[in-house]
């Protein structure tokens, strides 16, 4: 098994490398100093006499910083060494990096010593999909101390600075010292590596860091240490249960970033190291998962959505009037409009769950000046269901891309190409209306009455929507349903056929509220049977359908985010042991992921494995994984606003005997939750 | 082609933009080889001279570009991206700029259709 690279980050800038600090081009990860979706390092190579020098220990202290304790390569059998090499690497509008080497013999060593570098300025959709073909030129130079490396295609320039504060040769591959180390002596320098956009310096003239022991001070808002001290705090008698809390803290925090489209406004990117980048479904559900605990990640996701809704009908980027993004992004297959993500969106469900999270912020938080602020905006979401997410005028969004070439086939949180199948396997034919996505609007519609009659003083409006969202659960519950499974079709395609696979989107109808009552045992029953359940979550299909796969993206794998949705679904519908069920089991699986839950991880039951296994490619942290035990937490503890007080009503499994949550900040100023668990599983 | 001029013309005699209500700020258009135009918006009354002042959003670009920005035929957000638009200040404000632009383009496609 490979070594685990190191990755630090902040906002959208990040250094992944190996566990030497080293980074070079590799077809298993993505290694390299990244900012603004652009590579700007590809290889960073430190050669001492011309070796590579062995990892001894690997430590990322902080989120943006991480240090490397290394010695000389001495082969298979270890001696010892006669020195050590420390590098010490604070992230930053590029990366600060400080390089010691210490003399342990009484004898004086001469060293050369190598940093190799180089930048492909791929961008990032280039690095995950191995394209290779640029349109630019490369270029370097040495500009008296430092060493220019640059991509220039038009007016599209891309550069990396490097200097460095000890004396050294510099050529076009890179630095060297040559260093006479006393007995005991030491030596060291500090290394700067700038992401200057436009090769120019504007706001960034070096790195954020000069030195990695600088006091560090988020781009992104509050401290590390106020962000995690602000947090409610949590204690229980199961210690695996405050460490995955203690990590989503962090994790959540580490994934905050600054939307370049509206800068001073932080919200959660949705994931290390492919999706650093605005994601409305993503962020949108992180902060509905946060909104408990980290209320304030979702005022700014609502801001940020709001301020960049869809103003016009382009079909490129599957952009729509009042349509909330999918992705934003700014590398140069964007810039070009080789990819559509300036921004892109292509998602049917980020629409209404923006709705539904406005509705739920107030809720909780008892703050109307943001739902009447962004009151026009939700109408122009809510007119874009009507118009343009419902194409055929079925009363059910569906989609099908606008753009053929590059836009994205399935526009649902399951959005790989072979998600939607039939259970022989076969794809459902477009456009698709996926079950969740009329969860979704049911909700959304019920919620924006809401606030229609309580804030927007519309009560006609309130009618009509209350009226609408009573007519879309009749019918749904109508024509989805198959008697014959006791199941909800994953969708509709576009021969209005009942795609028949058994999936995990039950969960998210329940949790949208739309399953008729009479209906709801059956989807309970399916959502923690053997088909579906691992033993260490709900499968996102069961693993008897044609397509099932328990290795594939969205055809069996679990994933944490849509269980935790599942969960507080069961929950609202009463099953509390089943939502507990499904709470314990994920976060059991978190210990063997060092308490970071990934993306998703493999379907194969646990059984069969006795542990969770990756899934090749996952995302980590996951903003919407990291969001997941707070939201299995709140279903545990059954915390749920009425009124201006906060309601507790737990549910926690015997496996963990008590749990207590103090300070969850809402309408009601702060409370407390204690539970003890009584629940038998 | 248009030109700039012809462009800030049209909006001379134009008192208030609905679809900047809300919008308080100032702009400075540095159009290369054509000349620079600062418009003031006030919750969408709008005033603007042909003149340079400070501007709480400075949007620089050639002619060519602006004028294809204005008529939809190139996106503000990705001639940002490849450098040939620099905006510097307060990035919402060119953003609302931005949503003006498209909004005005959707309307003219609808009358069209």
């Amino acid at each position: 098994m490979r070594a685990r690279p190191v990755s630090i980050l902040e906002g959208d800038t990040f250094v992944v490398s190996d566990r030497r600090g080293d980074i070079s081009i590799s077809p298993e990860e993505a290694q390299g100093l990244f900012d603004g979706d652009t590579r700007y390092l590809s290889r960073w190579v430190l050669t001492v006499n011309g070796q590579l020098p062995n990892p001894l220990s690997t430590d990322d202290v902080n989120y943006f910083s991480a240090q490397f304790f290394l010695v000389p390569g001495t082969g298979t059998i270890y001696v010892d060494s006669p020195m050590s090499i420390v590098r010490q690497r604070a992230v930053g509008g590029g990366f600060h990096e400080d390089l010691k080497i210490t003399n342990h013999k009484a004898k004086p060593i001469d060293l050369d010593i190598r940093i190799e570098a180089d930048a492909d300025f791929a961008d990032l959709f280039q690095v995950k999909d191995a394209l290779f073909k640029r349109a630019g030129k490369f270029y370097k130079r040495v500009d008296k101390d430092r060493l220019v490396i640059g991509y220039q295609r038009e007016k599209f320039v891309r550069e990396t600075w490097i200097s460095s504060s000890a004396p050294a040769e510099i050529d076009e591959k890179g630095f060297r010292f040559r260093i006479h180390l006393k007995p005991h002596g030491e030596w060291s320098t500090g290394l700067d590596v700038l992401a200057a956009v436009d090769g120019t310096e504007g706001t960034k003239t070096k790195p954020k860091y000069k030195d990695v022991h600088d006091t560090p001070t988020p781009n992104v808002g509050m401290s590390l240490q106020r962000w995690t001290a602000t947090a409610p705090r949590l204690h229980s008698s199961w210690s695996d249960l405050e460490k995955t809390y203690e990590r989503s803290l962090v994790d959540l925090a580490a994934l905050r970033f600054f939307s370049r489209y509206t800068p001073g406004d932080a919200l959660p990117a949705a994931g290390l190291p492919w999706f650093m980048a605005i994601f409305g479904r993503d962020s949108i559900f992180t902060s509905l998962q946060a909104l408990p605990f980290i209320p304030d990640l979702t005022s700014t996701t609502i801001r940020v959505l709001a301020m960049r809704q869809g103003t016009r009908r382009d079909d490129f980027r599957d952009e729509e009037p009042g349509k909330i993004l999918h992705e934003a992004r700014w590398g140069e297959m964007t810039a070009f409009e080789e990819r559509p993500h300036s921004p892109y969106f292509g998602a049917s469900d980020a629409t209404p769950l923006f709705l539904v999270l406005m509705d739920e912020y107030e809720r909780w938080s008892g703050k109307h000046e943001l739902v009447k602020k962004f009151e026009a905006e939700a109408r122009a979401a809510l007119r874009w269901i009507d118009e343009y997410g419902d194409r055929d005028g079925d009363g059910y969004v569906e989609y099908e891309r606008r753009n053929k070439q590059t836009g994205i086939e399935n526009q649902c949180w399951k959005d790989s190409w072979d998600s939607i199948a039939f259970r022989d396997g076969s794809l459902a034919s477009y456009p698709i209306a996926t079950c969740e996505i009329q969860g979704y609007v049911y909700d959304a519609k019920r919620r924006c009455a809401r606030l229609a009659r309580e804030f927007w003083g519309d009560a006609e409006l309130a009618d009509r929507l209350e009226k609408e969202a009573a007519e879309l659960k009749r019918k749904f519950n109508h024509d989805f349903w198959i008697p014959e499974k006791e199941f909800f079709a994953l969708a509709l395609d576009g021969q209005k056929r009942k795609v028949d696979s058994l999936t995990s989107n039950l969960g998210h109808l329940l949790w949208s509220g739309i399953v008729d009552e009479d209906k709801a045992a059956a989807c309970a029953r399916h959502l923690v049977g053997p088909r579906l359940f691992s033993g260490w979550g709900i499968r996102t299909m069961a693993d008897d359908e044609g397509s099932y796969n328990p290795i594939g993206y969205h055809v069996g794998t679990v994933w944490p985010f849509d269980n935790s949705i599942v969960a507080l679904g069961l929950r609202n519908y009463g099953f509390k042991k089943e939502a507990a069920r499904v709470a314990l089991a994920n976060l059991e699986a978190a210990r063997y992921f060092q308490y970071r839950l990934p993306e998703a991880f493999a379907g194969y039951s646990r059984a069969e494995t006795n542990f969770p296994v990756e899934y090749p490619t996952a995302c980590s942290p996951q903003a919407w994984s990291a969001g997941a035990p707070l939201l299995f937490l709140r279903t545990l503890l059954g915390l749920e606003p009425v009124g201006n007080r906060l309601l507790v009503d737990p549910a926690v499994p015997k496996q963990i005997e008590w749990i207590e949550l103090l300070g969850i900040p809402g309408r009601w100023d702060h409370a407390d939750a204690f539970a003890r668990g009584l629940v038998e599983l | 082609m248009r030109t700039a001029h012809e462009v800030f013309q049209q909006y001379q005699f134009q008192k208030h933009e609905p679809l900047l209500r809300g919008v308080t700020g100032s702009y400075l258009f540095k159009i290369e080889g054509a000349g620079y135009w600062f418009i003031r918006v006030r919750d969408g009354t709008i005033q603007m001279e042909e003149t340079r002042h400070d501007a709480d959003c400075t949007i620089r670009c050639d002619e060519k570009d602006f004028i294809d920005i204005i008529e939809g035929r190139r996106n503000l957000l990705t001639a940002l991206m490849q450098g040939r638009v620099k905006i510097d200040g307060d990035i919402t404000l060119a953003q609302k700029f931005h949503g003006l632009v498209s909004a005005r383009i959707e309307t003219g496609r609808r009358e069209a259709a």
